[in-house]
């Protein structure tokens, strides 16, 4: 054979080569399209042995570690205190652990050790305090039942070995999505909802939802309790509150206007539930957890994050606009309630001062004094459920304007019935009202 | 003008395949007409919308086109530029070169979508059959893409590509 015969024989076994390997991948032997169901015992809480048989979901659990601000500047997985940017919440959470410690929450895997850390809690808090920070709750709960809400913390600590993990939303013998916080199981069944029917699309948000919320402690068992019964919007919740469930009448009492407060949580789930993703049936997990795909196998990202740090992911499966038009419309929708959340913020503030100012009179009226408090509370609560939420607006923004505007009319109101109350120095109802 | 002598010299050159029998001239022709008809049929197998379900990434939007109102039309009815052969050749090299390559990597994303170009790719082809519908219309010579309003005509919602499989 030639040289020139050789070199086109040999070309010729490399392209043929070339095209069988293509061939073999592209064709023959895909990538799978489903999962091997791997048995893991029932009280195994380590992600790392799950990890094991689900390495993809794992690797995206332990991004969950990085410690970043969002890209639309709002929401921060680093502890940085929220008192920082808005001095208010000092004055408002007066005399209360959020005036001492108010950071903005790291990943899941950090949950436990955060619980530690926090100034808001000491070894002799209830032991309601670590429902949603641990899958050890499962065994936890399991041998005390709600006897453990009220158990000192520094009791249950030997027995949380793990944060929130995949067992917190998952069964290991079958990886169905489960819930395991008791107070999210009683919250909806009376509302009429047995989680153990929900299917698979809904429990993609029950499993958020189960910590995602606004609750309270009942004053004598410690229990954690939803306020849910009257539903799920600002005022519903306001108005369960204002019966005194089991005796439950204020979170504490604000030293200056002497108010018996409320303290939000992070409603996060119900705030989308009334929003248009909720209401059209998009899932926290479609936008929080979409899904990805690495080397051809389709996974669910368990990075649970601002779902602005995979907008083609989680916006564009629906939304064909550009990743910069969707980030653009996202971080306007959060300038809108940051500025009104500051302006609630601060002018319940300036309620307490005043209020304040108006009770140190002794011959203040009492009885537009109770009512000014009234209003702060009510006033302060519509601002903090925005405020403690964690979208900055975004699940819901209309509602979330709403919510605020009502709470700046309720500051004003504060403010002026305790300027009158201070002027009037009768101790009669004021008569005039505008 | 090149001079003579150089003509001469390429013309006497050692050829590679020098047909010196009438017999190698026979096959030389059969394998050229062999080659042809491979090509053709090669081409014509890869505009079929089989070819296209081979890849992975295509399985769940070819399942949904399935049952689409639109089954009776093959993919490339749709996602190639309906020109001459030339603009039609040259586009599926291209997107050829780039699904063969994202999926010899497997590096193609869970949700596909289209690009700008394949965008307009895809405009084009509902207009060519259904222009009369909007002919006397405001959308005409608007800058709107058809399937903005109708994008889940044929290959429905992302978002009912379904969960991952646990067996």
């Amino acid at each position: 054979m030639s040289r020139k015969t050789k070199l086109f024989s040999s070309l010729l076994v490399i392209a043929a080569l070339f095209f069988v390997f293509i061939a073999l991948r592209v064709v023959v032997l895909k990538p799978g399209s489903s999962v091997k169901l791997a048995k893991i015992p029932a009280g195994e809480y380590d992600p790392a042995i799950w990890g094991k048989s689900y390495p993809l979901e794992y690797k995206s659990y332990q991004k969950n570690l990085e410690m970043a601000p969002s890209p639309t500047g709002y929401g921060d997985s680093r502890k940085i205190q929220h008192s920082i940017k808005e001095p208010e919440i000092l004055t408002n959470f007066k005399g209360m652990a959020f005036s001492k410690d108010y950071a903005e929450d790291r990943g899941h895997p950090y949950a436990v050790q955060d619980l530690k850390e926090t100034k808001r809690i000491n070894p002799n808090s209830p032991g309601a305090c670590m429902t949603c920070k641990s899958a050890n709750l499962i065994d936890i709960y399991k041998d005390m039942g709600w006897t453990y809400a009220k158990t000192p913390l520094a009791q249950l600590f030997p027995r949380i070995k793990h944060p929130i993990v995949c067992a917190n939303c998952h069964d290991p013998a079958t990886m169905n999505l489960r819930i395991i916080n008791p107070a999210f199981i009683e919250a909806m069944q009376r509302r009429g909802i047995d989680v153990k029917k929900a299917p698979r699309e809904q429990m993609r948000s029950y499993v958020c939802g189960q910590c995602h919320v606004e609750y309270y402690f009942e004053p004598k068992t410690s229990r954690v309790i939803f306020p849910w019964d009257k539903g799920l919007l600002p005022e519903q919740m306001y108005a369960y509150y204002s019966e005194k469930p089991g005796g439950f009448t204020e979170d504490w009492l604000h030293p200056d206007s002497l108010a018996k407060m409320l303290k939000a949580q992070h409603p996060d789930f119900e705030t989308w539930s009334n929003g248009t993703h909720g209401k059209a049936g998009v899932s926290c997990a479609d936008c929080h957890m979409p899904f990805m795909r690495e080397n051809g196998q389709k996974y669910t990202s368990h990075r649970v994050t601002s779902p602005m740090k995979h907008i083609k992911s989680s916006c564009m499966t629906c939304h064909i606009e550009s990743e910069v038009w969707l980030l653009e419309r996202v971080k306007t929708t959060q300038n809108n309630v940051w500025q009104l959340q500051r302006i609630a913020g601060t002018l319940v503030a300036k309620a307490h001062e005043a209020i304040g100012k108006a009770g140190a009179d002794a011959e203040a009226n009492q009885v537009e004094l109770d009512k000014a408090r009234e209003f702060v509370r009510k006033a302060q609560w519509f601002w903090d459920i925005v405020a403690a939420e964690n979208s900055m607006g975004f699940h819901n923004p209309t509602q979330i304007l709403n919510t605020l505007g009502q709470s700046i009319d309720l500051a004003h109101q504060a403010i002026s019935i305790a300027n009158r109350a201070a002027v009037k120095h009768n101790n009669k109802p004021y008569q005039q009202d505008f | 003008m090149k001079p003579r002598s150089d003509l001469l010299r390429v013309n006497n050159r050692k050829l590679f395949y020098k047909p010196k029998t009438l017999k190698s001239a026979w096959l030389s022709l059969l394998a050229g007409i062999m080659i042809a008809l491979a090509a053709a049929t090669g081409y014509q197998y890869a505009g079929s919308s089989g070819f296209c379900s081979l890849c992975h990434s295509m399985e769940r939007v070819h399942a949904q086109w399935q049952i689409s109102r639109h089954k009776q039309f093959a993919c490339i009815e749709c996602h190639m530029p309906a020109g001459n052969i030339v603009e039609k050749v040259t586009y599926k090299t291209r997107a050829g070169i780039n699904d063969l390559v994202h999926e010899t990597l497997r590096s193609y994303p869970a949700y596909i979508t289209l690009s700008s170009l394949g965008r307009d790719i895809v405009n084009d082809n509902c207009l060519r059959c259904h222009f009369s519908t909007i002919e006397n219309t405001m959308m005409v010579g608007s800058a709107q893409s058809c399937s903005k309003c109708h994008r889940n005509l044929v290959h429905g919602k992302n978002l009912q590509g379904g969960g991952v499989k646990i067996e």
